[in-house]
């Protein structure tokens, strides 16, 4: 259980969602402010979803580069 | 840093009358004068470079620093925390027993908190390093070595993704289990548990770019930039194995301070005891031993 619960914080997947996605949707913010306010969603819930989709991939992939 | 004893000098000696016993004795002779002082120039360059990289934090938060400016400093103070746990590391500073030895251990300790690794899991690691340097199997940082520097930066980057088994420090673990200290595994999982809530919070709190200026991507370069000039280069091309084979001397493109010392890293090899900042002087003065014994001195 223990074991399960640390493999899970360290996942990319986490990393992704708690993380990326978040920086995501703050960089958007910085970059383009127009943009991000003008999105349909909001700018965090696009980043939560482009870190949802990253860390998934490197969830699945075991790497967060293309390269192997 | 204190005084280097003179009353042994190279020059008094014809080295080629000098059997290898002899000239081992010799060489040992003047390695000794270069040790046994403390490195205060270590200590305060931990305790200084802590202090800013902490100070960073609160600065940017409270819109007192911009984050363009935080963002180099943090790099460049994660990636010179690990020389003074280096120094702790080889008990440099003080050795068991003696009086400065709490300072020591501190040293070692605070000064790697930008990295976010244990002191007690690089020192144990580290001696692996030095007893079994360029050993495909034994050496925990063997996983570095490559061809050419495009392809350590390869192997750097792919060696700290989630599949890899044995590249960057994930070879770690396995070290310490073999030599018995597996459970100061139990150091890196807190340091780590850490630095990602600390990563999670700030970025949940709506400082994302903040956290990862200060510290994600300051890591990764600092990792980079140490694993580059003390692991990859003075051990390259990582063939030889031995007392005088393992480490060689090179000519840094960056000189000496920027390549962190590190151009005389085969002194540290040889004699771990000898402070960071002494290796040149020691270097200069056993470079006609080192000479004999075969070591590859490069340029220097």
């Amino acid at each position: 259980m223990i074991k399960k619960l640390i493999t899970w914080y360290f996942s990319p997947l986490l990393f992704g969602i708690a993380f990326v996605g978040p920086l995501i949707a703050q960089v958007l913010l910085r970059v383009a402010p127009d943009v991000a306010t003008a999105l349909p969603v909001p700018n965090l819930v696009l980043g939560l979803g482009i870190g949802f989709v990253l860390g998934g991939i490197a969830q699945t992939r075991r790497s967060w580069i293309w390269v192997k | 840093m204190g005084q280097v004893d003179t009353a042994i000098n190279i020059k008094d000696f014809d080295l080629d009358r000098l059997t290898e016993t002899e000239l081992e004795v010799l060489e040992r002779k003047i390695a000794s004068k270069y040790m046994h002082i403390v490195p205060w120039g270590a200590i305060v360059w931990a305790f200084t470079n802590l202090f800013v990289w902490l100070a960073l934090w609160p600065l940017v938060f409270m819109d007192l620093l911009p984050i363009w400016l935080a963002f180099p400093i943090a790099t460049l103070n994660v990636m010179l925390s690990y020389l003074p746990s280096h120094e702790a590391q080889h008990s440099i500073i003080a050795r068991e027993g003696r009086p400065l030895r709490w300072l020591n251990e501190l040293v070692g300790h605070i000064s790697v908190i930008p990295l976010a690794l244990p002191f007690r899991v690089l020192r144990h690691t580290h001696f692996e390093h030095h007893n079994h340097a360029n050993d495909p199997l034994l050496d925990p940082d063997y996983s570095v070595h490559a061809e050419s520097d495009w392809a350590f930066l390869r192997k750097s980057i792919l060696g700290r993704q989630p599949d890899s088994e044995k590249g960057g420090f994930n070879a770690y673990p396995g070290t310490l289990e073999r030599v018995g200290k597996s459970h100061m595994m139990l150091d890196a999982l807190a340091f780590n548990a850490i630095y990602y809530t600390v990563l999670f919070a700030c970025a949940l709190s709506g400082y994302a770019l903040e956290a990862a200026l200060l510290w994600w991507l300051p890591k990764q370069i600092a990792i980079t930039y140490i694993q580059y000039y003390l692991s990859w280069a003075p051990h390259h091309p990582a063939k030889a194995q031995g007392r005088y084979k393992d480490t060689r001397g090179f000519k840094s493109k960056v000189g000496n301070v920027f390549s962190m010392g590190m151009q005389f890293h085969v002194i540290h090899h040889l004699y771990p005891r000898i402070p960071l900042g002494l290796t040149p002087a020691a270097f200069r003065e056993l470079k006609p031993i080192l000479i004999r014994k075969g070591v590859d001195i490069g340029q220097l």
